[in-house]
């Protein structure tokens, strides 16, 4: 399986390569989707020295609907070039063009919420909630504060 | 030396910067602090706005003083030093929600990690004498990554 582990920078990233690690992947593949603002595109063997690395540049993804049109339709784009067919994300605004695009196109994802969250749910996982096929929580108390679908699984702390 | 780091979020963290400030006459050891969006410039002690990495600092530092973000886990799970988080607040215009105190108090549940909510209480002695290392409990990381492992091999279908 190839999955692609779509992230914003910082914290949220961190916590993606926290989980996955190289024993995590084992025998599967991944490509690493994440931002930044230096005109970088790609990175080859990047993710683990072995996996490539894709940049969309930060201020694409701010609170504008014709923005968020734009990197779905370049998310669609790559998770075909690269035949992606698993989504794992969390967070933060880069989730949900990266799962309205999964949507579109029949890819299975995955939402992770962010460890940060403890007891409050924040506006980006609401919406993600509604367009995941798993919504994973990262604290047992954040159960039931989105909805019956999330679910617990341990998390990175 | 001592690390202060408020990260990189839009809002100001006057109230972190100006404690210590305050109280860095009264203490011996070298302070260095990364004040961000900060409007106030500390008078007593060293600081800058932003860097490309902290890396340096946390290396050289005895002890980090922290805003409760999420970055803190890079920190913790790398260097194996003290850290006190100080969350920033949504009432005094830190944030724009009060998730860092979760975290913080989070931490401080599981972890022993000092968490201020007052900045009051940073004082010389606690800063002096605060010598707790956060370890990291594998239980809970072991298990999401065993999940994960299943849904990539298979095991668990979506």
């Amino acid at each position: 399986m190839k999955v692609g582990l779509v992230s914003s920078k910082g914290g949220h990233l961190g916590q993606i390569k926290i989980i996955f690690t190289k024993e995590v992947i084992g025998k599967n593949e991944a490509v690493l989707i994440t931002e930044s603002e230096k005109k970088i595109i790609k990175e080859e063997k990047s993710f683990l020295g072995r996996f490539r690395t894709y940049y969309f540049k930060k201020d694409n993804l701010s609170f504008n609907p014709i923005k968020y049109l734009i990197a779905t339709i370049n998310l669609i784009r790559l998770y075909r070039k690269e035949d992606i067919s698993l989504i794992v994300t969390n967070g933060a605004q880069i989730s949900i063009p990266a799962l309205i695009g999964a949507r579109l196109i029949g890819i299975k994802s995955i939402f992770i919420d962010t460890i940060i969250r403890v007891k409050t749910p924040n506006w980006s996982a609401r919406f993600c909630y509604y367009f995941s096929d798993v919504f994973i929580v990262q604290h047992k108390s954040m159960m039931g504060k989105y909805g019956k679908k999330a679910i617990y699984r341990g998390g990175v702390l | 030396m001592i690390f202060v780091t408020i990260g990189t979020h839009p809002d100001q963290f006057d109230r972190l910067v100006r404690r210590i400030d305050a109280i860095a006459p009264k203490i011996k050891e070298k302070i260095i602090i990364q004040r961000g969006f900060t409007k106030y410039i500390p008078k007593n002690v060293e600081s800058f706005t932003f860097a490309d990495n902290l890396e340096p600092y946390f290396k050289e530092a005895r002890l980090v003083i922290s805003h409760s973000a999420t970055s803190l886990l890079e920190f913790v799970l790398k260097n194996k030093k003290p850290i006190i988080t100080v969350p920033r607040q949504k009432k005094f215009k830190e944030h724009i929600n009060d998730h860092q105190v979760e975290f913080a108090l989070f931490l401080k549940e599981r972890y022993g990690v000092e968490a201020i909510l007052d900045v009051t209480k940073i004082t010389p002695e606690l800063l002096k004498k605060y010598k707790h290392i956060m370890k990291v409990k594998k239980d809970n990381l072991t298990k999401i990554q065993s999940y994960f492992k299943e849904v990539l091999n298979g095991k668990i279908k979506i």
